[in-house]
């Protein structure tokens, strides 16, 4: 059965609000399984409805601007991706390991008792890594709009030389 | 690349949509092709020529 598009639409705001609940519910009882599972689901729900849905025309030019539009998308956000790990990684890197030093043999002088602050990871860590990672996702959509934008106006011409 | 689609169009008295439909792409595509911002593919070069039952080669010229 062939749906519209507007209707696919639709399905995708009624999906996107039992998401919501869904990650409510999770939030109260503190299974976050329950809410990954509900999005997996979700996916596979849109998916498996998205390929019966009446598409609009495309041909080669809107095909080929959405590939390059999607290769650009990959490569800055890779870019992007690739600075901010180095970043976390130097950050994470200049923190003490609390690895007492080695005495030598032969030395009389034992290493000091230093008492290293653990590092902890505690819910807070995993709550600002969700945020971090759903912002990456944010920036990821927006960034291919853009480049659709860019590429449909360079590979494009305006709607009115009608001749 | 350049081409002569506007040419072959007002020789067969065709509008950009005519064309469009006739040979499955958008008006977009057309209008884009016919300025030069977008080089069609070999198989959506052909489809042109061959609606305007005319060799490749008249429709579309190659410069370095």
């Amino acid at each position: 059965m062939r749906i519209k598009q507007n209707i696919f639409y639709l399905l995708v705001g009624v999906i996107a609000l039992i998401e919501v609940a869904i990650f409510w519910l999770s939030l109260q009882l503190d299974r976050p399984l329950f809410i990954q599972v509900a999005v997996i689901i979700g996916i596979l729900l849109l998916y498996f409805t998205h390929k019966n849905v009446e598409k609009g025309f495309e041909d080669e030019r809107t095909q080929f601007i959405a590939q390059k539009a999607a290769m650009s998308t990959l490569w800055v956000f890779w870019v992007i991706f690739f600075v901010i790990s180095l970043g976390s990684i130097i950050i994470g890197l200049n923190r003490p390991f609390s690895i007492r030093p080695p005495s030598f043999p032969g030395s009389h002088s034992p290493p000091p008792d230093i008492e290293f602050p653990v590092p902890l990871v505690g819910p807070e860590s995993f709550n600002r890594l969700g945020f971090f990672q759903l912002g990456m996702l944010c920036l990821m959509i927006f960034l291919y709009i853009g480049f659709r934008m860019y590429y449909g106006r360079k590979y494009g011409a305006s709607d009115g030389d009608e001749e | 690349m350049k081409n002569k689609i506007k040419v072959f169009r007002a020789m067969h008295d065709m509008t950009q949509e005519d064309l469009a439909k006739a040979i499955g792409v958008t008006r977009q595509t057309i209008l884009a092709i016919e300025k030069g911002k977008y080089i069609p593919s070999l198989d959506l070069a052909f489809r042109i020529s061959r609606h305007f039952k005319v060799n490749i080669e008249e429709v579309f010229t190659y410069e370095d």
